[in-house]
């Protein structure tokens, strides 16, 4: 065995930490080194002897007093746990609600400025009245007297004219749900729906108008009213049903203007492909 | 009941349990801060009461893991070099910290005992009280000082050497 092991298993049989095989196994060395031995027992005595070298000069009161102290903190500490974060965040909400309220009182007014959204419902306009006015050529008649003029003919336009131009889309659909019930339509009629093909606003009024046509297609003047439309309309939607009804009909006439829109680069592809499609149909 | 339970019913509120504790380690380390205070009985017995204190004080700060008596340990260092630190700033050397023959010896064989170990290397000496009086294991010591088990149980040996060949020597005077 090393020296330094034979010092280290000194060490623990002196302070007293020494396990049982290790003490087993020092006492036998201790057996055999009569001189060992001799100086590991005045080590032990040595070590017990630090035990008492010094009266204990210690002040059992004061640290009696001490804790006698410290108990009464803890108990009032119970009470009202100051210690707690929990009475720091009470608190300074409680300071935060007391000031709100005293600078709402001691501020200077304010002048508290209220909006209000008013709804006003607007009656409808009324219809705008297109009169015609039909002036008579003037006729030679020198003999009549110069005061005397010709009276200007007013048509009345009439009581679908007048919705077509609602600004109500409602009644305007209505007004072309009507026209579509006709089995024939009159060239005023024609011109009515032709108008509203190509000037109402609204892609739904369009709609109904192309579709309001289709069953009337064959009437005379019907086809030249959509392929008139066809150059007109902005709108994919209409522009793509009114190629549909044209190719349909296998409109001839149309070809032009098929044609046209074909060249013209502004036209979605969708409908140039309509167009093609139709085209080819008519040829075949 | 061990000291980790005791302190950890002190650390729950049960300060009683500190009486326990006090009845258990005030003569240790009163032995303890006696031997590294060069015999200065006051100081000695003030430096008890300064750790109770702190355990009583700082008793939320001991871990359940942890070992009592390397947190008693902590505590007595603590209060040991503050005391230093004091003394230095108020200009008393080391030297003149020594008050000599102000003990209580109970014969003269401690008195010798006692003085042999006054002779001891400070690193020795530290290693032999806190096995002795903080009943500290050889791992626990072997942490706080940053070396091995083998190294503190070589120091533990050579210290107890030297005290032996020293007090030989001052009782053969």
């Amino acid at each position: 065995m090393k020296k330094e092991e034979i010092e280290q298993l000194l060490a623990e049989y002196v302070t007293g930490k020494i396990s049982a095989q290790n003490r087993l196994l020092l006492e036998n060395l201790l057996a055999n080194d009569p001189a060992l031995k001799q100086e590991a027992d005045e080590m032990v005595a040595l070590w017990q002897m630090m035990d008492n070298t010094i009266v204990d000069g210690n002040d059992d009161e004061q640290f009696y007093n001490m804790l006698h102290i410290s108990k009464q903190n803890e108990n009032s500490g119970k009470i009202i746990n100051l210690k707690s974060k929990a009475w720091l965040y009470a608190a300074a909400a409680a300071v935060c609600i007391i000031m709100f309220f005293a600078g709402r009182f001691t501020a200077a007014p304010v002048e508290v400025i209220k909006y209000k959204t008013l709804i006003v419902k607007q009656a409808a306009p009324a219809p705008l009245q297109q009169q015609v006015v039909k002036i008579a050529p003037l006729a030679i008649t020198p003999k009549l007297p110069a005061k005397v003029k010709p009276k200007a003919k007013v048509e009345e336009p009439s009581a679908l004219a007048q919705q077509l131009r609602s600004v109500y889309v409602s009644e305007r659909i209505d007004a072309i749900g009507k026209l579509s019930t006709k089995k024939t339509l009159s060239k005023d009629e024609l011109k009515l729906l032709e108008l509203a093909l190509n000037e109402d606003p609204n892609p739904n009024v369009r709609l109904m108008v192309i579709n309001s046509m289709r069953p009337l297609i064959n009437i005379d003047g019907a086809q030249q009213v959509l392929i008139s439309g066809l150059s007109r309309q902005n709108n994919l939607l209409v522009q793509s049903l009114l190629v549909d009804v044209l190719v349909e009909t296998k409109s001839k006439e149309a070809i032009p203007q098929m044609l046209a829109l074909l060249d013209n680069k502004n036209t979605d592809v969708i409908i140039q492909n309509k167009i093609r499609g139709g085209i080819e149909s008519f040829i075949n | 009941m061990s000291d980790e339970f005791l302190m950890l019913s002190v650390k729950n509120g049960d300060l009683d349990k500190a009486a326990i504790i006090y009845g258990r380690y005030k003569k240790k380390l009163y032995q303890f801060f006696f031997h590294r205070n060069y015999g200065d009985k006051e100081a000695s017995a003030d430096h008890v009461q300064q750790v109770f204190y702190r355990l009583i004080k700082y008793r939320n700060s001991y871990k359940e893991e942890a070992s009592f008596n390397t947190w008693l340990y902590s505590i007595a260092s603590n209060i040991r070099y503050q005391d230093i630190k004091e003394k230095q700033r108020m200009n008393v050397g080391l030297t003149d910290y020594k008050i000599p023959e102000s003990y209580d010896h109970i014969n003269d064989e401690h008195q010798a005992l006692h003085q042999a170990l006054k002779t001891l290397p400070e690193t020795h000496r530290e290693i032999l009280m806190m096995s002795k009086f903080l009943d500290m294991k050889y791992d626990e010591i072997a942490t706080i000082n940053g070396c091995s088990v083998g190294v503190v149980k070589t120091r533990v040996f050579r210290a107890m050497q030297a005290l032996r060949e020293t007090y030989f020597k001052i009782n053969q005077l």
